[in-house]
């Protein structure tokens, strides 16, 4: 064993050990045992770790990126290990503690064995049809393999640190630094100080700092190549996501007032979720096309001419943010509209009486009331832009021109299996947008599921 | 009322499935439900459903015939995959029903598939479960990875025709035809001094060019890349000026047919022909050169580009919108643009590639496909499949296939074939492809490079192309780029099967 691997099972055995100790201290246990227990999970957590990789990174001729690599996955392991031993402690906590209210809800299966044995179907589809795959991507993701080959090769996590090179501009460095000032200083100020007032009248420009910081960190995490899927994939889903829920919200209102025809308006309206994301891609190339596109043509007639539609980098995204809002905005609409119909006329009148204008009853009694579906739509809409458009972009575009519209998910389908056949690096990118996704979803969880009201 | 058909038809869909899974008896009950249930929806559709009926009808017919045919005799299978879906197919099951009927023994099923892609990956998978078909059709750039590629205990996946053959001069009757195949095909194919596949759809690239605008600008048909320049600035000077002058495909395939133009090679070991090819050459002079003449006519706007690449129906599109005056193109669709070109309302004439005039000329290329012979087959079955590949190219199906599409007649005596009828002095255009690879040098930079990961490269190509044409871009920084990541590709290829 390296004196590297040594040196950071040390590290992680220690930082678990106070993290435990002082966490167990903090709710009346013995710290002594709270620092064995941590120290055992940093230590597993980062071993299992190196365990999987075959300690590849801590050998002699790796190079420094998968060097480091190897140790940020070590602690990433060891944290993963003590925040779990930590939820472990806390559990038991609450279970044997005094006052525990908590019995067992709902009916009893009486023995362990039953309920095993009810979940087994499920478990066994899941795990044979999700698990596996889903394991076997990590195990992919540090090999060269192809189909057809006779045989494959380690790596390493050469296919992560090819997508990774962390370096920032000393200005986002201060802004970032800005933003994490920011942050500790809300954190520590008092809720009921008169500071924390003027906090909260600063509170648009916070977030925006924060959002901005955010960015530019993630920005600067990734190599030269893979940086621009990373932005292409930021700025299509940014405004898929935005611009379907804004104009969702918008036609949701509007219909909601019709009373004659309504039926028909909202099948009108909903029908083109039912096409297929390449068949959106046909019809929009048929209108966008270079050469023998509708849209050109008639601008051809008019003063503002031929536009590079396919062509050019900010042109290409616009039509490939349309194609994807016109296919999947009737599942908006639809929610929107059910929200819409949820919401009380009662508090309407109420406030239409207390003299609210029609912008003031949207404002503060409609989009509380639809929060929940705002929440709902952000998820699946954000799902839709990562995944979906993949049938959009090929028909269209094909992740063209110079990259502009070459996603991640596209990215990972032409890197994996169609053009150059690698599983391996096509199983690294899809790990890389699993984080993704999952980092996006737990942050909106945290901030935004705060401000969804489930009680109207 | 829609609900309810479309719940019927995949009621069908589900029979039919479960049909073919079965075997013969229940095929013809199956089938028999399958058409009544058929027969019923018939009954009650509607339009909307009418397409949806046909194809299960369709399918149920196929049933029928199947199990028909099962019961007819012990007919030996001979499955084979095409990548074709369109009108190519439909032609070549019409051939391996008439081989079926000529060869009772034998029974050819012809399976199509979207693209050479799909067919190479469902191949491969096939493989892995000992279910690969007898013939599979891959493309040229897949002659290396094909030749590369392994069952699951370890055997080569294909066999070279060649040595199937074994020195015999028919095979139960069908004459060989191997020997007879042009010389072009032969060499691309013939490695090791074996050949290993049977050529069939074999194209080179051309040029066609929009008659009456060069007549009106009164130039020549271009055959050099200056010539090319000093017509399209002819062209555009017309009053009566294209929107553009000339286009093509962002293609690795023209690319490589420029670096063989200028009689240079793309690959170390010969173009990977005496060895396994451990280098590229994708910065060459050739290939600098190119790209720099291709700039310069994309910046002086006589180049359009689509915005995709390998953009086959667009650049075609706008040749015969007469948006451009040139195109050059595959030789493939030399049928379909000489009649598109005429119901448009102008005369294509089809001329050999423009080259470099300070590389001189060298030689173009082939492009296309061949049919490859499964290893590990029962003797019985490969002889079959040997009769099949050699009756489906001899000289009438050779030449019925190039008046179909523009594909090089594949064999000499095809060639000769039609020259007697006098088809070339109704279509001249439909020689060109094979005058310009008779008229190629005997080279290995002509006879095209074999590469592992090749079509990895191929789009490596592309992407550096398209940056240059989007955002500019000096072609030679973006060619040393691209070859840095071709070797790169190409030595991950070579770890995972070089011996």
């Amino acid at each position: 064993m390296s004196t590297n691997l040594l040196l950071l099972e040390i590290a992680c055995a220690l930082g678990g050990a106070i993290w435990v100790g002082l966490f167990v201290e903090d709710n009346n246990g013995n710290p002594m045992v709270g620092a064995v227990l941590g120290a055992a999970a940093g230590a597993v957590g980062s071993g299992i770790v190196h365990l999987l990789l075959g300690a590849c990174t801590f050998e002699p001729d790796i190079g420094t990126a998968q060097f480091r690599f190897g140790l940020f996955a070590g602690v990433a392991g060891a944290v993963a290990a003590t925040l779990a031993m930590t939820a472990v402690l806390k559990a038991g906590q609450k279970s044997t503690g005094p006052g525990s209210l908590d019995g067992p809800a709902g009916a009893s299966f009486g023995g362990g064995l039953v309920p095993l044995f009810l979940l087994a179907p499920t478990m066994l589809i899941l795990g044979l049809f999700l698990y596996w795959p889903a394991l076997n991507t990590f195990r992919l993701a540090t090999r060269l393999e192809r189909l057809g080959a006779p045989r494959s090769a380690s790596v390493c996590v050469r296919n992560f640190t090819e997508l990774l090179d962390p370096s920032w501009p000393a200005w986002s460095v201060v802004i970032i630094i800005l933003a994490i000032g920011l942050i500790v200083g809300r954190a520590l100020t008092p809720n009921d100080s008169e500071l924390a007032a003027t906090w909260s009248r600063f509170g648009l420009l916070h977030t925006g700092i924060v959002l901005l910081a955010s960015w530019l960190f993630i920005d600067g995490l990734w190599s030269e190549t893979y940086v621009d899927v990373v932005r292409a994939t930021a700025i299509i889903s940014f405004f898929i996501v935005v611009l379907g829920l804004a104009i969702g919200l918008g036609i949701a209102v509007l219909v909601s007032s019709i009373t004659k025809g309504a039926t028909t308006y909202r099948v009108l309206l909903v029908w083109p979720y039912a096409v297929s994301p390449a068949v959106a891609g046909v019809l929009f190339f048929v209108l966008f096309g270079t050469v023998a596109g509708t849209v050109n043509y008639i601008l051809g007639g008019t003063p503002i001419g031929a536009q590079p539609w396919l062509t050019s980098v900010s042109h290409a995204r616009s039509v490939l943010v349309l194609s994807s809002l016109w296919k999947s905005l009737g599942f908006n609409i639809l929610f929107y509209i059910a929200g819409l119909q949820l919401v009380p006329s009662s508090q309407r009148e109420a406030a239409q009486i207390d003299g609210a204008s029609s912008w003031q009853v949207f404002r503060h009694i409609d989009l509380p009331s639809i929060a929940p579906i705002t929440f709902f739509l952000l998820i699946t809409n954000l799902t839709y832009s990562f995944f979906e458009t993949y049938g959009t972009i090929d028909q269209l575009t094909k992740g063209g021109p110079a990259g502009a519209t070459n996603t991640a998910i596209y990215s990972i389908v032409q890197v994996g299996i169609r053009s150059d056949r690698d599983l391996g690096r096509g199983a690294a990118q899809s790990l890389v947008l699993f984080a993704a996704v999952i980092a996006i979803t737990v942050w909106q969880f945290r901030t935004t599921a705060k401000r969804v009201n489930y009680r109207g | 009322m829609n609900k309810h058909i479309m719940k019927r038809s995949a009621l069908l869909l589900a029979m039919i499935m479960a049909a073919a899974a079965c075997g013969s008896n229940a095929v013809t009950d199956a089938a028999d439900d399958a058409a009544d249930a058929a027969g019923e929806v018939a009954d009650d559709a509607t339009d909307a459903a009418g397409d949806a009926v046909d194809d299960a009808t369709d399918a149920v017919e196929d049933a029928v015939d199947d199990a028909t045919d099962d019961a007819m005799g012990d007919a030996i299978n001979v499955n084979v995959w095409v990548a074709f879906s369109d009108n190519r197919l439909d032609w070549t099951k019409e051939r391996a029903a008439e081989f079926n009927e000529l060869y009772p023994e034998y029974n050819v099923v012809v399976e199509g598939h979207n693209s050479y892609n799909d067919l190479f990956d469902a191949a491969l998978l096939a493989a892995e479960q000992d279910n690969a078909p007898s013939v599979m059709h891959f493309f040229e750039a897949a002659t290396q990875e094909v030749r590369d590629a392994v069952q699951p205990d370890g055997s080569a996946l294909t066999k070279p025709v060649v040595e199937a053959l074994a020195g015999r001069s028919d095979i139960n009757g069908v004459p060989v035809v191997l020997d007879d195949v042009i010389s072009a095909a032969a060499e691309y194919y013939t490695v090791d001094g074996e050949f290993t596949s049977m050529p069939w759809n074999t194209s080179s690239a051309i040029m066609f060019s929009n008659q009456e605008m060069l007549d009106a600008a009164g130039v020549e048909v271009p055959e050099t890349w200056a010539d090319v320049t000093a017509a399209c600035e002819a062209i555009m000077a017309l009053d009566d000026a294209p929107t553009n002058c000339i286009t093509w495909p962002n293609h690795s395939w023209f690319f490589e047919q420029q670096i063989a133009l200028q009689g240079e090679l793309l690959a170390g070991s010969d173009n990977g022909r005496a060895a396994r090819a451990e280098e590229v050459f994708v910065d060459s002079e050739g290939a600098v050169a190119y790209l720099s003449w291709w700039n310069d006519l994309n910046n002086a706007g006589h180049y359009i580009y689509t915005g995709t690449q390998r953009d086959w129906s667009g650049t075609y599109d706008a040749f015969i919108a007469q948006d451009v005056a040139m195109l050059l193109y595959s030789s493939s669709d030399t049928t379909a643009i000489t009649d598109d070109s005429v119901a448009s309302g102008f005369n294509a004439t089809a001329r050999f590639l423009p080259y470099n005039e300070d590389a001189g000329y060298h030689g173009a290329l082939i492009g296309g496909a061949t049919l490859w012979l499964r290893n590990g087959l029962e003797a019985s079955e490969e002889d079959g499949a040997l009769m099949f590949m050699n009756w489906f190219s001899n000289p009438e199906n050779a030449a019925a296939w190039h008046q179909l599409t523009g594909y090089v007649p594949i064999t000499d005596p095809a060639v000769q074939l039609l020259a007697d009828e006098g088809f070339y002095d109704d279509s001249p255009n439909s020689r060109v492809a094979s005058d310009q690879l008779d008229a190629a040098e005997k080279t290995t930079a002509t006879a095209g490079a074999l590469i592992g990961n090749f079509v990895a490269i191929r789009d490596v190509i592309t992407e550096v192309t398209e940056e240059m044409l989007i955002n500019g871009g000096d072609p030679a920084e973006l060619l040393a780029g691209a070859d840095e990541r071709s070797e790169s590709l190409l030595s991950d290829y070579n770890i995972l099967y070089a011996d």
